[in-house]
């Protein structure tokens, strides 16, 4: 195509295969495309030539310019490329010792931002009760045969003074305190004389939750947990509702999860007795409510796969280092 | 509670297999806790007879038996001391599984080849302790063992829920089942002529605690062993033979659900007094043990003395023994807080206790004492069973339930047909006394003591038609908005996250020695009365023992640094009341040991400066002026400060003593701090201008005290109110052998900035001049 200035390309073309270094490219950039390079030169006298052929020559010198200072750069760039200095990615690079959550604490903060986005506010209670707040407001008089459910620490030289063995005096607490609707949740410790094995620990940690109002039925019991656990452990966990008694509640049930292929049992749930909603004043023919206890062991266990829940209080980092 | 498939089979007509039995317990919410087939790895047992004995060439008391079976003749070496020629016998072949998981081999017993073993009904899982072999009667070769034994049949263990008592027997398990199957329900032969006209007088003092006292009279009992069937029922469903006539009362509780008693007639004075027991009356009872009775236990006496306790267990003396002749059946209702009492305070709790507690159905007493004469005459013929002498204050209330159909529904959240509830409630037993377009008025047995309200009836809803039903919803109420209650621990935990902190999580429990270390006015720990262990006596009043424990596990699993924290509650008992609790959130954090040398960092220990600056960036962020007292140490801190908010102490930082190392097992140097953030708020951020203009730099060194702490020194810079100094940064400690001995040097990078222009550089000249001449005015040598 090039006709006119056939031999000034293969001079370039000459210069730059002997160039070697980035400086050597730059010096052929200065000779023909600088300010007073061959190139540029040629450019500036175009106005010398004949009209007539002046727009050829200014084609042909433009495609050169164009060309050979696009291909100088180019070739910078390879030169560069070549003298980068080598980093070892696979090195173990220097970093900042990372401190990490607790497991309970992740399973804690998820739990709570599903259900804080549910309309629940959180809420703290005491873990050392007295029999009343743990017992008897929640429809369990003294030597009722349910406290064989739950066996209990009592806290020496205080009579009635106990460490809760469930969550649930939080009901009674916060019932107390507010007028429905109530829509509150706890996690915190309960305690039961049980020793330590790989599934049962005397102190634990449990997750409460409790909403009173004007038509709150076991519909929308069973529509917050399928809700909340789905939520936890993906679309596809599968549940089911067992018939179960807590004397707390009527009718009481018991939520299970298809866990690869076994059926765990998460929570225990169920309508608010209407005489724990005497217990504390509330009109059990005006309000119902529901309530619902799950372990936040069993949660987290689950959930990341571990299968002894001593490791739960041991605190060895290496268990703690890989949440 | 144990059942067998084939004895709830007695009373209805199951069409179920035992699979789907144990399915239909789950769904009505009695759980099954375990379910066995008892002739698991067990037909591999043959009926055989005993063709020929010989003696054992190198044994004294074996000896080697052929026993003819119809598939083969085979030779087995036993030394069980009842084998006899003729006799039948059941033979294991190699493959069959018997008691303890032990399967049976082909074993060389001495040089001679035992092809089998002859089976007791130890080794087949009915009896507890075997003294030979089984020799069964009136069997045929043709005969299966397992048919014969009752062993095609299947065990399930039932976790019964205490509010249904009426589920404790076989009886009361097949009502519910014939109730959710549909199906009838067929009672055990009951009754007995009653030839003996005489009756035992009773007196029943304390008519609360006993409402109801009903005994006979039944002579000339031939006092034995039970009938196999009866043993082996009451053995697999937990219960140990004893005789024919304890036998009885056990069987018809498991069967029946109503607890029973017999007393030896014979030693019996003058009459029945049901009485609370007087002081210091003592009894001792059937389990060998003697029992010191409260003012409120409650016993069966006779005029002179407390034959048992009632609906508990009897006294030794009265029972029944071989020599027995008469007897005197007790059933009786006794209230369940009383037997609950006594159960409790005495630790005792018996088959009856436990049934009693929970609640009996006062209306079995008659029927469970029927049963048993019938039993009893049946096993031994010759006795004669006087009329039943029933002293009964109890009224008989009905206990009448409105259903409402909408409250069914509203309760529910879904709608339940009117004719289904009205079948349930038909097919639990209930009686339909009137019903309406609203209603229905339901009379409820008195079995079911736990159906009390309409609640109760909602549950029995629910159990028979199940939860899938429900369409789930999610109701919302206005003016209820979610929120956490744990803002601030969340805030400090990210904080001590990224100082490279690891958060614990530490059981509450601590021991005696824990309870010492934390230093506050208010030491007083809650003690447990029952712990399970002295190391978790105390609830801890401070996370820093198990911090601590935490991390001497850890240096013992080769961690070679420890930087660790907790949030958490402790509790101390009120200073002026004990009943007071105090109850403080704490955070506390302990390291120690070393930071591991890597390529790009030195080894080094970790000291104090490590817990100090998180904490101190943990006051910065929190926006929180700390006073601290002056330095003191403990038994179990060498070093410690506390640290002082509004003039109230919140917590102590330090050093943990070498002592309290030792007794630890830690070898090293450890440093903590622990603090009350109960008050503690969010910090309020506002928002402070930022450097628009460049900032210059300039590090002086000054030759100070070697004891001159940081603040000394930078309030010596700051003596001089200088116009553009920001801030102030050590950046390096020399100690030299040009200073002078306790001298060491300082270097500080000190910022320079101006808010309103670019700073120049002879505007900080002049600010250094003057800092210069305030350090030397007071004997300073600075040095740029």
């Amino acid at each position: 195509m090039l006709r006119l200035y056939k031999s000034l390309e293969e001079e370039i073309k000459e210069r730059l295969s002997s160039a070697k270094t980035s400086a050597e490219l730059e010096r052929v950039r200065i000779d023909y495309f600088g300010k007073k390079g061959k190139v540029t030169l040629l450019l500036h006298k175009l106005k010398d030539i004949p009209v007539e052929e002046r727009k050829e020559h200014g084609k042909e010198l433009n495609i050169i310019s164009k060309k050979y200072q696009h291909l100088i750069g180019e070739l910078k760039n390879k030169l560069q490329n070549k003298n980068r200095a080598i980093w070892d990615i696979s090195r173990e690079g220097r970093r900042q010792e990372k401190g990490s959550r607790h497991p309970l604490t992740i399973v804690e903060d998820e739990i709570k931002e599903i259900f804080v986005g549910m309309g629940f506010e959180f809420v703290d209670s005491p873990y050392i009760e007295t029999d009343w707040y743990n017992f008897e407001a929640l429809n369990v008089p003294p030597h009722h045969p349910s406290r064989e459910m739950q066996d209990t620490f009592y806290i020496k030289n205080v009579p009635g003074l106990l460490l809760r063995t469930q969550t649930s005096p939080v009901q009674i607490r916060q019932m107390l305190k507010r007028k429905p609707p109530i829509r509150i949740g706890h996690i915190g410790r309960v305690y039961r004389v049980d020793d330590f094995d790989a599934t049962h620990a005397p102190c634990f940690t449990q997750f409460e939750g409790l909403y009173v109002d004007k038509g709150v039925s076991f519909a929308d019991l069973k529509g917050t947990i399928i809700q909340f656990v789905r939520e936890l452990f993906g679309k596809n966990a599968k549940l089911k509702l067992l018939p179960s008694y807590f004397p707390f509640t009527e009718p009481s049930a018991e939520v299970y999860m298809q866990w690869k292929g076994d059926w765990m049992e998460i929570s225990g749930c169920g309508m608010v007795h209407p005489n724990v909603l005497g217990n504390v004043g509330i009109d059990a023919d005006k309000y119902t409510g529901f309530a619902f206890g799950m372990g936040i062991e069993r949660v987290a266990m689950i959930k990341y796969g571990i299968s002894d829940i001593r490791l739960l209080s041991e605190n060895n980092i290496g268990f703690l280092n890989q949440f | 509670m144990k059942i067998l498939y084939n004895w709830l089979a007695e009373y209805i007509d199951i069409d179920i297999t035992p699979q789907e039995l144990a399915e239909v317990f789950t769904k009505l919410g009695i759980e099954v806790e375990d379910f066995t087939f008892l002739g698991e790895g067990k037909d591999t047992i043959k009926t055989g007879v005993i063709t020929d004995i010989k003696d054992h060439p190198n044994s004294s008391h074996l000896k080697i038996v052929s026993v003819k079976t119809l598939e083969r003749d085979v030779q087995v070496i036993s030394g069980a001391p009842n084998i006899k020629k003729g006799s039948f016998v059941f033979v294991a072949f190699p493959g069959t599984l018997i008691k303890g998981d032990t399967i049976i081999k082909e074993r060389n017993i001495r040089g001679i080849v035992s092809e089998g073993n002859l089976l007791s009904l130890y080794e087949l899982g009915l009896e507890e302790h075997s003294d030979g072999i089984f020799v069964p009667v009136g069997v045929s070769l043709e005969d299966s063992p397992i048919e014969y034994l009752g062993l095609s049949d299947y065990l399930y263990d039932l976790y019964i829920t205490p509010n249904r008592p009426d589920l404790l027997s076989v009886m009361g398990i097949a009502i519910e089942i014939a109730a959710y199957l549909n199906k009838k329900i067929e009672l055990p032969r009951y009754g007995v002529r009653e030839g003996l006209s005489e009756m035992f007088p009773t007196e029943i003092k304390n008519t609360e605690a006993c409402p109801r006292y009903t005994s006979r009279i039944i002579r000339n009992v031939k006092i034995g062993e039970s009938p196999f069937y009866m043993k082996r029922k009451l053995y697999l469903c937990g219960m140990r033979p004893i005789n024919n006539i304890v036998d009885i009362t056990n069987y018809t509780m498991l069967e029946v659900g109503h607890p029973l008693h017999a007393f030896d007639l014979n030693k019996l004075e003058d009459s029945i007094v049901v009485r609370t027991a007087y002081p210091d009356e003592i009894i001792n009872a059937l389990d060998g043990e003697e029992y010191a009775l409260l003012p409120d236990t409650l016993v069966i006496a006779d005029r002179k003395r407390a034959l048992a306790i009632a609906g508990i267990i009897g006294g030794a003396e009265y029972s029944i023994g071989e020599n027995t002749e008469n007897i005197l059946l007790e059933s009786a209702y006794f209230a369940p807080q009383v037997v609950a009492r006594t159960m409790y305070s005495l630790g005792l709790r018996t088959e009856s206790a436990m049934r009693f507690s929970k609640g009996m159905d006062y209306k079995m007493t008659l029927f469970a004492s029927q049963r048993a004469a019938y039993l009893v005459n049946k096993i031994s013929p010759d006795a004669e069973v006087s009329r039943i002498n029933d002293t009964n204050y109890i009224k008989d209330k009905e206990n009448r339930i409105f259903v409402s159909y909408e409250k069914v529904n509203r309760v529910i959240g879904a709608q339940v047909d009117i004719g289904e509830i009205e079948d349930i409630v038909k097919r639990l037993g209930f009686t339909v006394m009137e019903k309406d377009d609203e209603k229905l008025d339901i009379s409820v047995p008195t079995r079911r003591q736990d159906i009390k309200m309409q609640e109760d009836v909602i549950e029995e809803i629910l159990r028979f038609k199940g939860f899938d039903f429900i369409q789930p919803s999610v109701k919302t109420s206005f003016g209820v908005v979610g929120k956490r209650e744990d803002k601030v621990s969340g805030y400090i935990r990210d904080i001590m996250l990224s100082q490279g902190y690891y958060e614990a999580r530490n059981v509450e429990f601590i021991d005696a020695k824990g309870i010492s270390m934390w230093n506050t006015q208010k030491t007083a720990a809650f003690e447990i009365e029952n712990p399970l262990s002295p190391e978790y006596r105390f609830v801890r009043n401070s996370l820093l023992p198990g911090l601590l424990r935490a991390a001497r596990n850890n240096f013992r699993y080769g961690i070679k640094g420890i930087k660790m924290f907790e949030l958490g509650k402790i509790y101390l008992a009120g200073q002026d009341k004990s009943e007071e609790v105090v109850e403080e959130s704490h955070l506390a954090a302990v390291s120690g040991g070393f930071i591991q040398k890597s390529w790009y960092n030195e080894e080094r220990k970790l000291d104090f400066y490590d817990i100090s600056g998180a904490f101190q960036l943990l006051m910065e962020k929190l926006g929180i002026e700390v006073i601290h007292s002056e330095p003191y140490s403990t038994d179990s801190f060498s070093y410690a400060i506390d640290i002082e908010v509004d003039s109230r102490k919140i917590g102590t930082i330090g050093q943990v003593s070498s002592s309290l190392l030792r007794e630890l097992g830690v070898k090293q140097d450890m440093f903590f701090f622990e603090m009350d953030i109960k008050n503690i708020k969010l910090p309020v951020i506002k928002y402070r201008e930022i450097p628009r203009f460049p900032a210059i730099r300039r590090d002086i060194s000054i030759v100070v005290e070697e004891n001159a702490t940081y603040a000394q020194i930078v309030s010596l810079f700051k003596k001089q109110s200088l116009k553009y100094m920001q801030s102030v940064q050590l950046i390096d400690i020399y100690k030299g052998k040009q200073f002078k001995p306790g001298k060491v040097s300082m270097t500080f990078n000190i910022t320079f900035y101006r808010k309103d222009g670019t700073l120049r550089k002879e505007e900080v000249d002049r600010e250094v001049e003057r800092m210069f001449k305030t350090l030397k005015d007071i004997g300073y040598e600075p040095r740029i």
